[in-house]
């Protein structure tokens, strides 16, 4: 029987939904191991590499507070609510899809330009800034867990946001490998969802209630983005990881004199994960929403040639059945070969 | 090996990292080959101190107001330097420090999770990288002529 963690894991990363669990389990389970594996399972894995989580959790150096960053924890009194459509398991009535299908066949509605906006600035934002998120009183979630308490940082709104940023750079990266037009409507629709993220958190959360208070604060955080997405674009092109350590010790652990430098390690591992997923997940797959970050607790193995092949025809055969019927919604120009 | 040696070795490798091509508000480099030579008892090397002159004369230009810090820097009996622990460190915590930084500076995780040119060279836009990395080399003072930048403007590509 599989354990809990490892049903968890058969739903995310590129098999989430191209890889049906318990059919191809043997490739999944190949593709991530968990840290957090239970003896009850039965499947030969072999462990890669320590998660991020484990490397950092292997350090011995005490943590250092830093008086400037003080924690500042959001008050779960002014917790905005998650609507429906945010949890896990949201369906669309059955009347509501008939409808829209027969809405985007009569008008020959662009769906890859629709998609922006429901993947890119929904589905894709929720995943990013979820990481990140803590409130007073309130259990941290598992990737709440490592930025905060593995990690050390401050449990501040400006920490969530630096945590967001990184994820939404780590998709832009995957978005500029899109065919151009699509790739920067989804980088577009992601932004605008970020910054109407943030005025209503700054709002609601924060209780700032001057506007143009607001404003400026938005302004500081827009800066703070661009040069935070040009640091780890430069060392992304440069692909060195002494460049990227160096970009996320200044964006994320503020930089920190007292750095751990093995928690730095962990951060680039962390980093280069999900790029080596990115990597592997093709055109269409990336732009129906079919991928997740994977979990700090987790390690992905690397792909056999074999591995990518597979996934490949597995993406095609759920996207293009044999059968040749694709819904008007799930029409796309993005491509399945990469 | 004595801790000392250890920091020596940490401080050995962090020379080796790249210089920042952009001048940021901290370097990574010389702010740990600073804190690393204070814990291993090493003289600081003159390239650093001269780069944190560079840093602190800037800093006067740029005067941030941080209200916290400015009152422990007024009532403080002792003028405020960095505190880096300097007792806390042993044998083992530094091995695995060296053994962390070498990892980095070598590379391992990049070269583990190696990917292809697709995300290098991204289809919708192939020379983003190189072109980003060409103006970071050229120190941001490549001036682009007219018509180049009325192609970026008009077709946003680069």
């Amino acid at each position: 029987m599989l354990s809990a963690s490892i049903r968890r894991q058969t739903q995310c990363l590129v098999r989430n939904g191209v890889f049906k669990a318990g059919n191809h389990i043997n490739i999944s389970n190949r593709l991530v191991s968990s840290a957090t594996k239970t003896t009850e399972t039965t499947i030969e894995t072999v462990t890669a590499a320590p998660s991020p989580e484990d490397l950092a959790k292997e350090s011995q150096m005490p943590h250092f507070e830093n008086p400037d960053l003080p924690n500042r924890d959001i008050s779960t009194k002014n917790k905005l609510v998650k609507p429906d459509y945010e949890n896990d398991g949201f369906k669309v009535p059955q009347w509501k899809r008939a409808f829209g299908e027969t809405f985007i066949s009569l008008f020959h509605i662009d769906m890859d330009n629709v998609r922006a906006g429901t993947i890119g600035g929904s589905k894709y934002f929720y995943m990013c800034k979820d990481q990140g998120l803590q409130f007073t009183d309130e259990p941290l979630s598992e990737t709440a867990i490592f930025w905060y308490e593995t990690l050390g940082l401050p449990r501040t709104f400006a920490m969530w946001f630096q945590i967001t940023t990184l994820h939404v750079w780590l998709l832009f990266i995957r978005m500029r490998a899109m065919p151009f037009k699509i790739g920067k409507n989804y980088q577009q629709k992601i932004t605008d969802k970020l910054f109407k993220d943030i005025e209503l958190r700054l709002s609601e959360e924060m209780n700032v209630l001057s506007g143009q208070i607001r404003d400026t604060y938005m302004k500081d955080f827009h800066s703070q983005m661009l040069g935070m997405i040009f640091s780890l674009d430069e060392a992304f092109a440069q692909k060195s990881d002494d460049v990227l350590a160096a970009a996320i010790w200044r964006n994320i652990f503020n930089g920190d004199k007292n750095i751990d430098i093995v928690k730095l390690e962990a951060v680039v591992r962390y980093v280069r994960m999900q790029l080596y997923v990115l990597d592997n997940i093709s055109d269409r797959a990336f732009g129906f929403g079919d991928f997740e970050f994977v979990g700090p607790n987790e390690t992905v193995e690397l792909l056999s040639k074999e591995d990518k092949s597979q996934l490949l025809k597995m993406t095609k055969i759920k996207y293009e059945p044999e059968d040749g019927k694709i819904l008007p919604s799930h029409k796309s120009k993005l491509s399945l070969d990469e | 090996m004595s801790a000392n040696s250890t920091a020596k070795k940490i401080v050995s490798v962090l020379q080796q990292l790249p210089v920042d091509k952009v001048k940021h508000y901290a370097s990574f480099k010389y702010a740990q080959i600073e804190r690393f030579c204070n814990i291993g008892g090493i003289p600081i090397p003159k390239a650093v101190k001269e780069e944190q002159e560079i840093q602190e004369k800037k800093k006067q230009v740029l005067i941030k107001l941080d209200a916290a810090k400015l009152k422990r820097m007024i009532f403080s009996e002792t003028e405020e330097k960095p505190d880096y622990q300097k007792n806390l460190f042993n044998e083992d915590i530094l091995k695995q420090q060296y053994k962390s930084i070498k990892s980095i500076h070598e590379n391992k995780w990049g070269n583990y999770y190696a990917i292809s040119s697709k995300l290098h060279e991204p289809k919708g836009n192939p020379n983003y990288y190189s072109r980003l990395l060409g103006d970071i080399n050229a120190g941001g003072q490549k001036k682009e002529g007219i018509f180049t930048a009325f192609k970026t403007i008009i077709s946003g590509r680069y």
